[in-house]
Formats: C-alpha cells, sequence, structure tokens
C-alpha cells in the first residue's frame, strides 16, 4: 500500500489549488485522485466571474488575495506559459430604488474601506463603460476596475501542472470508494485503484461531498443545484471584450453578464436554481419559455438584445449550502480530515485563496484568512455567513 | 398553386449530453437537455428558405411521440415554422416503419381533406417531404427513405445541396465516394445532412411569435396504424472504458509498437 502525507479528492479548480499549494508550501509526498480528469465537473462550467465584491467580509479577503493570483498567474505559478484567461474589463454592479440599495452601499462601503479600488459612476459614466446598456432606473452604481473574468478550466489545469511539476501525483478516473479510519482519525482511502494511507486528507469533492458524509457518518448541508447559462448574440449591440462584467440586481432574476468570445452576451440569473436529487454534471433541459422569460429579463437593461438571437446555451451545477457560503476547515473531532466544500456557485473566483488557506490549514500552519467562520459548526450555532442580497452566488 | 412543405422532427437528448444506461435497461434522460434532431435543424433552415424563396406558401412541422415532444416543435416554429403537428403516440414507441407508415397516413389524409371543406382551409398539398437523414439517438436514418415508399415518391438522401427545377427538385447527395445530382420529378422526399443548410439562430422575439403560432395535435390511433415495433432490443452496454496510452522510448519502439497492435490492417483499398 502506498503511503502519502497528504492526498486530496477532487482535481477541481479547489483541488488543484490545494495541491499546488501543499507542495508550494513545502510539502513532500502528496496524491490527487479525481473520479474523471481535471478540472472536468463543475469547473469546466463555471461562467468565470472574477471581483471583490461581496457583502459577507471574509469572502472579500479571500477574493483580494485570489484576485492577486489571477491577475499574476504566470508568476503566481512559477510557470511563464501558464494563463488564466483573464479578461480584465472590470465589474459593474447596479441597484435601483428598493431593498438591493442599502446592502450594495454597504457593500461598496466595506471594499473602500478595505483598500479595494470601487469607483462610484453615474448613470452616464456607466453607459460610457457600458454602452449596450441603459441605466434610467440606476440608484448607485459601483465599479471594480481590477476583476472581470477567467476561464476556471485552464486555472485547474495550470494549478494541476504547478502540482505536478513540483511532484504531486494526480490519478485521473479514479473514484474513492471509502475511507480507511484508524478510531476519530483518517488514515487512508479505498478507490478503484486500490487502497492509498495518508498523514492528512482534503476532501474538495464539491457536488460529491454527500459521499463523504456518508463514508464518515456526519451530515453534511450542501445540494446540488443547477443553473442555467444562455449566450444572447445581437449584432446591433455587440458584448465587447473592453466592456466590463455587469451585475444587475434590480432584475427579478439578479442576473450577471459578461462578454461571450468578444461579441456575444453571457447572462445567468444570480438567483436559486434548480436542485437535483443526486449529484451530476450533465447538461440539464433549457426549455423555450425560460429563455424567453431571461431574455425579457436582459432586454429591460440592454434593449437592442430584444431582437437577439440564442447562440448556445448550457447548464453548470453549484455545490450549495444553506447559507451559500462554503465549508471550510475539519469536520467535528475526526482527525487527519480537511474539508472543503459548499462554495455556492463562487468557488472559482476564491479559488487560489482556498486552495492556500485549505493547504495552510492541512500543514498545521497558520491561515492568510481564518478559517473559523466558514466552519461547520456555523450551521449549528446559527453564526451563519448570509449575504446581504438573500440567497444567491454573490454573498 | 404551389405546394406546402413538411418536415417531420425528432426530440432526441443533446449532442452535448453523455447518455447513460439508466437502471431500467434503456438510455436514462431524465432530466437531461434534449433539443430537435440537428439533421432535423438543417432539414428546417432547408424548408424555410425554400418557403422564403417563394417555391412553397408554408413549412409545417411534424414529431411523433408523447405531448413531451411539443419542445421541439416550438423550437422550429421559433426557427420560422408556420404550423406543427404533434401525432401523439401515447407510451407507444413505434420503429422506424410505424414512423413512416403515420407520416404517410398522416400526408395521405391531409391531401384527401384538401378538397373538402375541413379544418384545413389551405387549398396547397404536400410537395416536398425534408427531413434529416437520421436522428442522432438511433441513428438508423430509415424513416425517409421508408416513407418515399410508402407513398411512391422519388427519394434522395443525404442532400447536402438542393434547389427547384421545373418539375421538382434538383438534389446533390454525397459520401466520401463523391457526389450525384439527382432530379426528382413531382412531390419527394430528401433527408438533410449537416451541409444542406446551417440552421438560423432561435431570436427571443420569434420565441415569443411561436407560441401564437397552431400547435395541432392528432391522437396516433385515428389513423389505424399499427404502433409496435419489430425491433427488440438484445443487450445495452456501456462503451468500453479507453485503455491508457504507453510510452515508448524512442522511433524504433514507436515503429515496433506500431506494428505489433496490427493499426493499419483495414487500411486501404
Amino acid at each position: 500500500m502506498s503511503h502519502y502525507d497528504f492526498i486530496v479528492i477532487g482535481a477541481g479548480v479547489i483541488g488543484a489549488s490545494v495541491a499546488h499549494h501543499l507542495a508550494a508550501l513545502g510539502a513532500k509526498s502528496v496524491l490527487v485522485v479525481d473520479r474523471s480528469t481535471i478540472g472536468a465537473g463543475t469547473t469546466s462550467q463555471s461562467s468565470g466571474l472574477l471581483r471583490t465584491h461581496y457583502s459577507v467580509r471574509q469572502n472579500v479577503e479571500l477574493a483580494r488575495s485570489s484576485w492577486h493570483a489571477f491577475n499574476n498567474f504566470a508568476d503566481y505559478v512559477d510557470d511563464d506559459e501558464a494563463s488564466c484567461g483573464l479578461v480584465k474589463c472590470g465589474y459593474m454592479i447596479c441597484a435601483p430604488e428598493g431593498d438591493k440599495l442599502a446592502p450594495l452601499q454597504a457593500s461598496l462601503d466595506a471594499q473602500q474601506g478595505m483598500g479595494i479600488e470601487v469607483q462610484l459612476l453615474s448613470k452616464a459614466e456607466a453607459r460610457e463603460r457600458l454602452p449596450i446598456a441603459q441605466f434610467d432606473d440606476a440608484a448607485l452604481i459601483g465599479y471594480e476596475p481590477e476583476a472581470g473574468f477567467a476561464d476556471a478550466y485552464l486555472v485547474a489545469t495550470g494549478f494541476a501542472r504547478s502540482a505536478r511539476r513540483r511532484g504531486v501525483k494526480i490519478m485521473e478516473n479514479t473514484t474513492v470508494t471509502g475511507l480507511v479510519r484508524d478510531g476519530r482519525r483518517v488514515t487512508g482511502i479505498e478507490t478503484s485503484a486500490g487502497t492509498f494511507s495518508c498523514g492528512a486528507l482534503i476532501s474538495t469533492q464539491n457536488i460529491w461531498t454527500p459521499e463523504l458524509a456518508g463514508w464518515i457518518g456526519v451530515p453534511l448541508p450542501v445540494k446540488p443545484e443547477r443553473h442555467t447559462v444562455l449566450a444572447l448574440e445581437c449584432d446591433a449591440a455587440p458584448y465587447t471584450f473592453n466592456m466590463p462584467a455587469f451585475k444587475d440586481l434590480g432584475s427579478p432574476g439578479m442576473l450577471y453578464f459578461r462578454s461571450y468570445g468578444g461579441s456575444q452576451m453571457l447572462v445567468s440569473e444570480g438567483v436559486v436554481g434548480e436542485t437535483l436529487n443526486a449529484p451530476e454534471t450533465e447538461q440539464g433541459d433549457i426549455s423555450l419559455d425560460y429563455v424567453g422569460e431571461v431574455g425579457a429579463q436582459v432586454a429591460e437593461r440592454f434593449t437592442a438584445y430584444e431582437m437577439a438571437g440564442l447562440a448556445s446555451s448550457w447548464t453548470g451545477v453549484y455545490d450549495v449550502t444553506p447559507d451559500w457560503n462554503p465549508v471550510l476547515g475539519p469536520v467535528g473531532d475526526i482527525e487527519g480530515l480537511t474539508v472543503g466544500f459548499g462554495f455556492s456557485g463562487h468557488g472559482f473566483k476564491l479559488s487560489p485563496g482556498i486552495g492556500k488557506i485549505l493547504a495552510q490549514h492541512a500543514l498545521g500552519h497558520a491561515s492568510d484568512v481564518s478559517l473559523a467562520p466558514y466552519s461547520l459548526d456555523r450551521f449549528a450555532s446559527g453564526a451563519l455567513l448570509v449575504g446581504k442580497y438573500g440567497s444567491g452566488a454573490v454573498s | 398553386m404551389t405546394m406546402k412543405i413538411l418536415v417531420p422532427v425528432k426530440r432526441v437528448v443533446d449532442a452535448n449530453v453523455r447518455v447513460r444506461i439508466g437502471s431500467a435497461g434503456g438510455v436514462d434522460t431524465a432530466g437531461l437537455k434534449m433539443s430537435l434532431n440537428p439533421f432535423d435543424e438543417c432539414a428546417v433552415e432547408q424548408a424555410l428558405r425554400l418557403r422564403e424563396a417563394g417555391v412553397a406558401s408554408s413549412v409545417t412541422v411534424l414529431t411523433c411521440g408523447r405531448p413531451v415532444c411539443q419542445d421541439v416543435l416550438r423550437t422550429a416554429l421559433a426557427m420560422g415554422a408556420d404550423n406543427a403537428v404533434l401525432i401523439d403516440t401515447a407510451n407507444a414507441s413505434p420503429d422506424s416503419l410505424g414512423i413512416a407508415r403515420l407520416l404517410h397516413a398522416f400526408i395521405t389524409a391531409d391531401t384527401d381533406t384538401d378538397t373538402d371543406t375541413d379544418t384545413d382551409t389551405d387549398t396547397d398539398a404536400y410537395g416536398l417531404v425534408l427531413c434529416g437523414k437520421q436522428a442522432i439517438d438511433d441513428d438508423i436514418g430509415g424513416v425517409a427513405a421508408m416513407l418515399a415508399a410508402l407513398l411512391g415518391w422519388p427519394q434522395a438522401l443525404n442532400a447536402s445541396a438542393m434547389e427547384a427545377a421545373a418539375r421538382g427538385w434538383l438534389v446533390t447527395c454525397g459520401d466520401d465516394a463523391g457526389t450525384a445530382t439527382w432530379r426528382l420529378d413531382g412531390p419527394a422526399v430528401v433527408s438533410a445532412d449537416l451541409r444542406l443548410a446551417e440552421p438560423r439562430r432561435v431570436t427571443l422575439p420569434s420565441i415569443v411569435k411561436a407560441k401564437q403560432k397552431p400547435l395541432r395535435t392528432v391522437d396516433a390511433s385515428t389513423f389505424n396504424v399499427p404502433l409496435g415495433t419489430q425491433i427488440r432490443i438484445v443487450d445495452m452496454a456501456e462503451p468500453p472504458v479507453r485503455q491508457p496510452g504507453i510510452k515508448v522510448a524512442d522511433t524504433t519502439a514507436l515503429l515496433g509498437a506500431i506494428g505489433s497492435g496490427r493499426l493499419f490492417q483495414n487500411v486501404g483499398a
């Protein structure tokens, strides 16, 4: 039986980031196992938005340290050829009069208080940056220049390549079937490719986390939720790469937007999606009625898109917790186990920071950002990390 | 008098979905993305172009299946088809011949009622059946040829180009061995390959407009066509898992490995 000091379950963007950071922080013997291939699960379905705008302060911290990694990705993984596909187009968020206005003001204030550059734009300034939209109803418009979007699959493979270069072994198409325990301590994993022992186990199993819950007999509150993304095409109003990603708190679906391929519009709802009975990443059904409903919302803000065509559509799955924020750290009194799950649709933008603090925790180091607010216990104690915008991936 | 075009379509699991065998032994599509069969999309597009060129007066899309299959009819209506028909087969799963017989019965009945003052007020008859060359789920590709035989109409399969001719159609068909252009006189059955016409995008206004277009449901039993299947599925299995590759040290070892794998056994005529 092979032994590794650290075993990571899952080679999505979080698991790959954990593996990179473990090795970069000095871990000598690391194994990563994935049921499929690197970044092929929910990672590959990410819309890739990068921003530090959050209503939960800890998330701002993690997003800020992660942005640094994205913005200097080749340096960060020490590989001249590495790229995260960053499009640094900025991020604009707007709210009309109503219940979203005060939370937006508070979140923008908090970001500024933390030294993050956030500009408040007039309607005219907003139109200058995003001329294909109208802002007649906007009561408050915030703009972060240090934001945009990147490619989650590239980041996962970039971290994985860095990890491998540093000696990490990554086994793809290897399914974990159970844990090896010694009393309260996790000492290894059983897989479709044999049993491996470890000093510490890090689970980044995303929507498959309930499997872990079964192995350890501890309920872990996470549900797979399917979300739909549309790519719209409107020749009269192309959404170019120099137009910012945009969050419309005034739309019923709290829509987010970004350029797709430099001319199309990627749009998706930022509210609760369709809960699945079982974890799976297969493409879900998208009805024409749904396209029509979202399209009508889009056309309210982007009037030319009234005539838009549907270029493509797909679905992605979130691992959602009751408060739409991740669980990071140990589980109860189980020794040798660190978990990271429940990223609730905003894991990618935090992935470098989360990979680092999970690695630090597994190594017994002090972590850059405290794990305490993200502990599993919060669901019992009631100290939830509920975002001020309600349920949804802004948190 | 011009003519109408009938485009029979099929609702299939989306091309981007990896299908799996469910616990019941068949392909499990519950909750998965379903789409208009891509070859049928090309057929719809070609039909719309012929209508827009004034060759046809209207385009009818038709599918055989359960009521849930109406969603692909709505997609075709949103693309621009004029009206749609669902032949509701309820729980029956007719095979290719069953579908061809239903289509034959539908076309025959429609032609008959055109002389009456039935609900159908237009006087044009179907002068062309345009469908995909095969459905991407079962890949059989049998319906077009069977329907042509039942109707006694000329057929051209796997069409990559077509145009209206004096008394019918000029249709270019082909495969790797070359192409041939056929002249089909009178009403005809043509099946489309992906080259025939690049499908247009559904637009937001057309989605709204499609809701107002007529979508008629006809009970399959009214056609007195046997809906059983003559096909028996003996077994269904996942494709074998691909084995990992091997690493070789140098070119000599590579040539040896290729030779021992008998990779070129079936190459060449």
